[in-house]
């Protein structure tokens, strides 16, 4: 059987290789292998070599950059699946054009998150089967990893659907309700891995899970604009058109309008959320909160605040400036590079204050290693390698007017 | 030698029973899903049989009896022995490591020569492997032309703290034989000379204490680190232990100048200026005399029974009737009238409060025990500084009371075969005539009190006075890294032929020309007989646990076998007596007339038990009358001149407050201290002379993670240096926050302590209970060759900026006298 | 069947840190991989500063949150009261070092902080994380109770001396050190114990000496408000005091 001839319901080819590969996705592609090949080379010859201690982690700071990594990736995942809902869940149409998009994004930023854990964990192979037979309700991490697991299954479904043009089918419709509740429930079970630690007190706080699954949201947001502003390199509508194969005012409001908007409203939830939470840490005397204070001297923390909120909140305070694609590409990059670093200050800020160690126990300081480092070109490369490919093979900006929208539940 | 004879034990340990074990929490799931290769693993191995060996630990003084965990041949656990009274079946933080020691990878593999002729901390000495034959031969021809030039005397053997007769105790007679006065140079005046010259000029005993700590009720602890290095801490931390949490508790004051755990687990810490101790303890006795606190029964009474003793008034002599006390109202005349606490206050910069709160407790408490270390005699004033505390144990009658100070009993060991004085041919006794001073100029006009004075060789053989040495041999003694001045020491030993016989790489390797590394200490057979414990006679025996892992050789067989290679009698002595285990076999023969309280009666039954030892201590003091144990109880009354020749050998026969042995070296110290001949028997303020150009004392204490030198190449020990100066994996220099800022220092950075004989750097810690005028930086740390984590720690030596001075009449170095600059480097 | 616990007199305490060797070399752990680690702390100035320690085994915990938050089982909890890790199932997502609220765990493949490497020295071979020479006899190793040297890739810590205390006989109240009989199947840390700071027993018997001793002398548990209720009691005396969790110098100079 020869994948390329394998066709869709309308005989469009599965995989679409005829089509020679746009510019943009041939170079993510090259990128993509390039700086994934380069990463995952150093950190598999590299944990050859020393094992984990190729890593910085320690057993104070025990959970360090990869996880940041794959907290991020996991987040935009969900975020991703989420808007990829608002369509085919809620029927608000105006996502349509981008939900093919948002679920084969979804679907790769979780490929590259689990690679990541994978050169994280001590016996990643033992996970496979060790964690379906303990059944360790009590564990937020088994939920999670559960979720995700399913998570990931009901994506590659739907993208399936979606790709054989199954948009308005019940089953495309109920698998997409799951989908939804399912990618709620993961990110709010990974906000409970570290919201639920009362021993790691600058983690400890119900609204953990909200704060992921908002940012991890949020960052989907960012990776949407991004994406869709690349397409638009030209500025221009025609290359939408062009793209959509379609015109209608619909696509260029959602790109000028919706998204920018639905990203500056996003950040502005974002950055009163965390503000609630540094304050809360910096007057909080509670034993493990002076973190926060050290976290001020962290460049992470700057970034986070400075460069990957307040700049793209200014960025996208006003209609003229939200509707500049250069704008948009330079605020979603911006709030990328910034939940990046928010990411690893979290993990920092929960451990820093060393338990139990005693007077010779500094703060735990923490840099990634060079094999850590290398974990973000692996991760991204992995990622762009995937995107391009998608965007190359998989015809990521197709949509379809439904004919008849499915009757709403009632 | 012959397999020793070990306990066997069948470990019940089935392997099924291992692999069987249902893992309980996580359900039967866990259990079935846990099938691996580990199982399988564990199913097919057999259970080996382990044997327990009762040895003798070899890091610190103290003679732990351990158990040695062997199993197929590897040693994979060491414990206390259960029946062995100094251990009890516990062990310090170090003897666990003691397996690290003896798989130590940096061990020396075998005797080896060195082809690299030019010498140097940088030279690599570019060993090459021989034979013992050859490494013996080679030793022997040249002590062999030597003698027969008739220049013995320049061979020494310069050995640090020996175990017994099996070791250190040959070397008299080695040196005997072959006709040097070298043979025996030890390093008493680098460890602890000065507390055994105080006590010896008091109460007559030149030696260390035995203590029953464990009936006392105050401990008066001048700057002995009970527990971290003082002897034997393992059973001291286990006498804490009971007297902590007995009832009465016992109460603990410790004098030190800087903050230890022992300070902190006491009742009171007082962190005294370095160098007064003397001056606190005189002001305690000053208080204890005019307050009446003293012990009525053992010092006597106003013949009135009044108590004349007021501050600044001096009393006539025929006012009080001393029983075993000789001089107080002298001393009391002459010294204490005015020592208030005043005064002790200024000096000493612990408060008038504290002074006299402490010598009101002391004074008050009975049984109370003043005990003393290097911390207040490794000074200029040590002698006295010592002095001054020990007649404390006077006042509070302490003297071989119940919860007092004792004397340590001899073993009852059996003759060797051979006889010395039968081997002596006329080279050796032409040597003997010839009266050739000492290398290190002990019992000459120089030294002339002192036993030793290592500390001194280097500069002997710089400058080829009293003679230019030819062949050196050390063992168990690194002097280039431990003594003051060490850098001096590697001018010397480019001048001479070095003989190592570490089983470790160290500093003195780098310069050896012959290296003939002895066994560790699993590995060998040696006799330990107890330092000053309880007073009861003890001796341990070190049994090999393993066969010798290396090409090495126990050091007293070396020296035997080096002996048997010497022309002449000399030679048919060693041959008779053979080896380490055959002089052990004789030694253990006086037990079979003094059998042990362990049945310990013969050689088989000293190797089963790894201990001999005869309780009860034969002596005591009780409200100030002698008695000696009858068989059942201490009920023979001692006549003063038993008391004269057995407790007190003093001129007088009793507990001297005017010594009459320093009487006689008046001059002396009158020349060397600057005391006036008549005042120079008296306990007294002598103001310590610092030495260094610098404005902060620097301290260096032994910590409780230093082995004998070994510690520093232990992995897990450098993790573990701890409480102040130690963190994990570095020593630091200890400060204070103010004395630090002053100069620009921070928590961390690199420091250079320095001082007219150079500079070493180490990193700051800035801790704020450090007294602002002293800084600390723990010895043992700044190795430059001496394996390979010991020498990667980047923390210098501090005994290369400690100058070379001496108390003139004990010996001891001034170790603690020193001060330096501290700056960031 | 016991539930084991552990009670450790402060006041008896010296900080001497034999516990913390004793262990290291029974279940050959990597340097400053302290199961039984002994934690210093300082407070105050010259001349009334004030040095204060604590020994700190695993609290093998009644209510363990470092069992629940394990994804996998690997650490579980024993019928007789101890906290394990099974190597064979533990995939090192170090969850629970995250969740342990007393820092008793450790993942020692990472950077050895005393260097050089010993794990360089003494390579391991057949899955094990290194091969010291004084290691445990291979049929004493059991992975299930994260007993020997560790394989690779897992989380380690304090396990009772599991291998020692699980052939006590039944019904033991204390495990007494200085009782020849009992004497093995106490963990290494009570038996070297040379002030006697620690006592071993089965917190389930009224009789135990440990139940006694937490009654008289009123043990206390740490960080008891995080409801673990840890098996392992502290007696702070009059001398001793129970230190912060954290000891993060706030002032520095």
């Amino acid at each position: 059987m020869n994948i390329a001839t394998l066709t869709t319901r309308s005989g469009l080819p599965l995989l679409d290789f005829n089509s020679r590969p746009d510019p943009t996705s041939a170079f993510m592609m090259l990128a993509g292998a390039i700086a994934g090949g380069i990463g995952l080379a150093a950190v598999f010859i590299n944990l050859f070599l020393d094992g984990h201690a190729a890593f910085n982690t320690s057993s104070d700071m025990a959970w360090g950059a990869p996880i940041a990594y794959y907290l991020f990736f996991l987040l935009t995942s969900s975020g991703l699946t989420i808007i990829a809902s608002l369509d085919t869940v809620f029927g608000l149409r105006t996502f349509y054009p981008i939900a093919k998009r948002c679920v084969w994004l979804a679907i790769i930023t979780l490929v590259a998150g689990f690679t990541i854990l994978a050169l994280e964990l001590g016996h990643p192979f033992r996970m496979l089967w060790a964690m379906p037979t303990a059944l360790q309700i009590y564990s937020p991490m088994w939920w999670m990893g559960a979720l995700y697991s399913i998570d990931l299954v009901l994506l590659c479904v739907k993208f399936y659907l979606l790709h054989t043009e199954n948009w308005n089918s019940r089953l495309t419709h109920h698998l997409s309700i799951v989908s939804f509740v399912v990618c709620i429930l993961a990110p709010g079970t990974l906000g409970l891995v570290f919201g639920m630690m009362a021993m790691r007190p600058a983690w400890y706080s119900p609204v953990m899970p909200m704060y992921f699954i908002l940012t991890g949201f949020m960052s989907a947001v960012a990776f949407v604009v991004f994406f869709t502003s690349l397409l638009r390199r030209e500025n221009s509508a025609a290359a939408v058109v062009r793209e959509h194969r379609r015109a209608d005012e619909q696509l260029l409001h959602l790109y000028d309008m919706v998204l920018p908007r639905l990203f500056f409203v996003t950040l502005l939830a974002v950055i009163a959320m965390r503000v609630g939470q540094i304050i809360t840490g910096l007057w909080s005397n509670y034993e493990g909160m002076e973190a926060h204070w050290k976290a001020l001297e962290s460049p992470l923390f700057h970034i986070e605040i400075w460069a990957g909120f307040i700049l793209p909140a200014a960025l996208m305070s006003t209609n003229a400036l939200r509707a500049n694609p250069k704008m948009q590409l330079l605020a979603s990059v911006l709030f990328m590079v910034g939940i990046f670093s928010a990411r690893l200050e979290l993990l920092i800020v929960g451990q820093q204050v060393p338990l139990f160690k005693g007077y010779w126990a500094d703060y735990v300081e923490y840099t990634p290693s060079f094999t850590e480092w290398m974990l973000v070109p692996a991760g991204f490369g992995i990622f762009l390698f995937l995107y391009g490919a998608g965007n190359w093979l998989l015809r990521l900006s197709e949509s379809r007017v439904p004919e008849r929208l499915p009757e709403p539940a009632h | 030698m012959s397999e020793p004879r070990q306990m066997n034990r069948r470990d019940f340990l089935k392997s099924s029973a291992v692999a069987g074990v249902a893992v309980t929490g996580g359900g039967a799931l866990v259990t079935s899903m846990g099938t691996g290769a580990a199982e399988a693993e564990t199913r097919a191995m057999p259970p080996l049989e382990t044997k327990i060996v009762k040895s003798v630990c070899h890091q610190c003084p103290a003679r732990c009896g351990i158990d040695v965990y062997v199993t197929d041949g590897k040693v994979h656990a060491i414990y206390g022995t259960l029946d062995h009274p100094i251990s009890n079946g516990k062990l310090c933080p170090k003897g666990h490591l003691g397996a690290y020691i003896l798989y130590d990878p940096d061990r020396f593999k075998g005797p080896m020569m060195r082809t690299n002729s030019k010498k140097g901390r940088d030279e690599d000495p570019k060993f090459k492997p021989i034979s013992w034959d050859e490494a013996l031969a080679a030793i022997a021809s040249r002590l062999n032309a030597l003698r027969e030039k008739g220049e013995q005397h320049r061979f020494a053997i310069v050995h640090g703290r020996g175990w017994g007769a099996s070791d250190a105790g040959l070397l008299g007679d080695f040196g005997k034989l072959y006709g040097t006065p070298n043979g025996a140079l030890g390093h008493s005046s680098i460890c602890s000379d000065g507390s055994k010259k105080a006590k010896a000029a008091l109460d007559g005993n030149y030696n260390y204490n035995a203590y029953d700590y464990r009936n006392t009720n105050y401990l008066l602890n001048f700057g002995a680190a009970f527990l971290e290095a003082y002897r034997p801490y393992n059973n001291n931390m286990q006498v804490w232990g009971h007297i902590r949490t007995k009832s009465p508790k016992t109460k603990v004051t410790v004098v030190d100048v800087r903050v230890t755990t022992t300070g902190a687990a006491a009742d009171h810490l007082l962190l005294v200026k370095p160098g007064t101790d003397g001056a606190l303890a005189l002001a305690i006795a000053h208080v204890i005399l005019a307050e009446g606190l003293w012990d009525r029964k053992f010092v006597g009474d106003f013949v009135d029974g009044v108590n004349h003793f007021k501050a600044g008034e001096t009393l006539e002599p025929g006012t009080f009737k001393e029983k075993w006390t000789l001089g107080l109202i002298e001393w009391w005349n002459t010294e204490l009238k005015n020592r208030t606490p005043a005064w002790a206050a200024e000096i000493t910069s612990v408060t008038e409060r504290d002074i006299v709160a402490v010598a009101r407790e002391f004074g008050v408490t009975r049984p109370a025990m003043a005990i003393f270390e290097r911390g207040p005699t490794t000074h200029t004033n040590g002698l006295y500084n010592g002095m001054a505390i020990h007649a404390l144990n006077a006042l509070v009658g302490s003297m071989y009371a119940v919860g007092g100070l004792m004397n340590q009993m001899g073993v009852p060991y059996g003759k060797l075969p051979v006889k010395a004085d039968e081997f002596m041919d006329d080279l050796a006794r032409a040597a003997a005539e010839r009266k050739m001073p000492r290398l290190d100029r002990v019992k000459t006009k120089e030294v002339p009190l002192a036993s030793n004075n290592i500390q001194g060789i280097a500069q002997s053989i710089v400058e080829e006075k009293p003679y230019q040495l030819d062949t050196l041999m050390f063992y168990l003694t690194n002097p280039i890294f431990s003594t003051p001045n060490a850098k001096q020491w590697e001018e010397a030993l480019k001048k001479v032929f070095v003989i190592e016989t570490s089983p470790f790489p160290s500093e003195t390797s780098v310069f050896a020309d012959i290296v003939v590394p002895d066994h560790t200490y699993l590995e060998r057979w040696q006799d330990t007989p107890t330092y000053p414990f309880q007073g009861w006679p003890m001796t341990g025996l070190r049994v090999p646990a393993v066969k010798p892992l290396h090409d090495t050789k126990a050091f007293g067989d070396t020296l035997i076998e080096i002996g048997k290679r010497i022309k002449g009698p000399m030679g048919e002595h060693y041959k008779k007596l053979g080896n380490v285990e055959n002089v052990l076999r004789h030694l253990a023969k006086g037990f079979e007339a003094n059998p042990g309280d362990n049945g310990v009666n013969s050689f088989d039954t000293w190797v089963e038990k790894g201990v001999w030892y005869k309780k009860p201590y034969l002596y005591r003091q009780i409200a100030g009358e002698f008695y000696e144990w009858d068989g059942t109880d201490y009920r023979r009354p001692m006549s003063n001149q038993e008391v004269k020749s057995k407790l007190f050998p003093t001129e007088s026969g009793r507990f001297e407050l005017k010594s009459s042995y320093l009487g006689h070296y008046g001059e002396f110290i009158s020349e060397r201290l600057g005391i006036p001949p008549t005042r120079v028997g008296f306990p007294q303020w002598l103001p310590p002379k610092y030495t260094g150009s610098g404005d902060l004392h620097f301290i260096t204490p032994k910590t409780a993670m230093h082995a004998e030198g070994r510690s520093a190449n232990l992995p897990h020990a450098v993790a573990l240096y701890q409480p102040v100066s130690g963190g994990r994996n570095e020593m630091f220099l200890e400060i204070h926050p103010e004395t630090a800022r002053q100069r620009g220092i921070r928590n961390g950075d690199r420091v250079r302590i320095s001082n007219e004989l150079g500079a070493i750097t180490a990193r700051a810690h800035v801790y704020p209970a450090t007294r602002p005028d002293t800084v600390v930086l723990p010895f043992g740390f700044g190795h430059w060759a001496h394996g390979r984590w010991a020498s990667s720690r980047k923390t210098g030596n501090g005994c290369e900026i400690i100058p070379n001075v001496s108390e003139p009449v004990s010996g001891l170095a001034s170790y603690y006298t020193v001060k330096v600059k501290v700056e960031k480097a | 069947m016991a539930r084991w616990g552990m009670v450790i007199d402060l006041e008896k305490c010296t900080g001497c840190q034999a516990c913390t060797t004793a262990c290291q070399m029974e279940n050959n752990r990597l340097p400053g991989e302290n199961w039984q680690d002994v934690l210093f702390y300082n407070e105050g100035e010259y001349p009334s500063g004030k040095l204060t320690w604590l020994p700190r085994p695993c609290m093998h915990c009644e209510n363990p949150s470092c069992v629940a938050v394990c994804p996998t089982k690997a650490t579980y909890k024993t019928e007789d009261g101890a906290v394990l890790i099974n190597w064979e199932r533990c995939i090192g997502c170090k969850y629970c070092m995250i969740a342990c609220p007393y820092g008793v765990r450790f993942y020692a493949e990472e950077k050895q902080k005393t260097q050089p490497d010993i794990r360089k020295v003494y390579p391991g071979d057949s899955g094990k994380m290194w091969n010291p020479p004084y290691r445990m006899p291979e049929h004493k190793r059991n992975l299930k109770w994260g007993v020997g040297v560790q394989p690779k890739g897992v989380v380690s810590k304090c396990n009772f001396c599991y291998h020692r205390i699980s052939q006590a006989p039944k019904g033991t109240p204390d495990l007494d050190p200085n009782d020849p009989k009992l004497r093995d199947f106490t963990p290494a840390c009570v038996v070297t114990c040379a002030p006697t700071a620690r006592y071993f027993g089965d917190l389930d018997n009224p009789k135990s000496k440990v139940r006694q001793l937490i009654a008289e002398k009123r043990g206390v548990r740490l960080q008891d408000q995080t409801g673990n209720r840890p098996q392992v009691y502290y007696l702070a005396g009059e001398a001793a005091t129970i230190p912060e969790t954290r000891s993060v110098r706030r002032k520095q100079s």
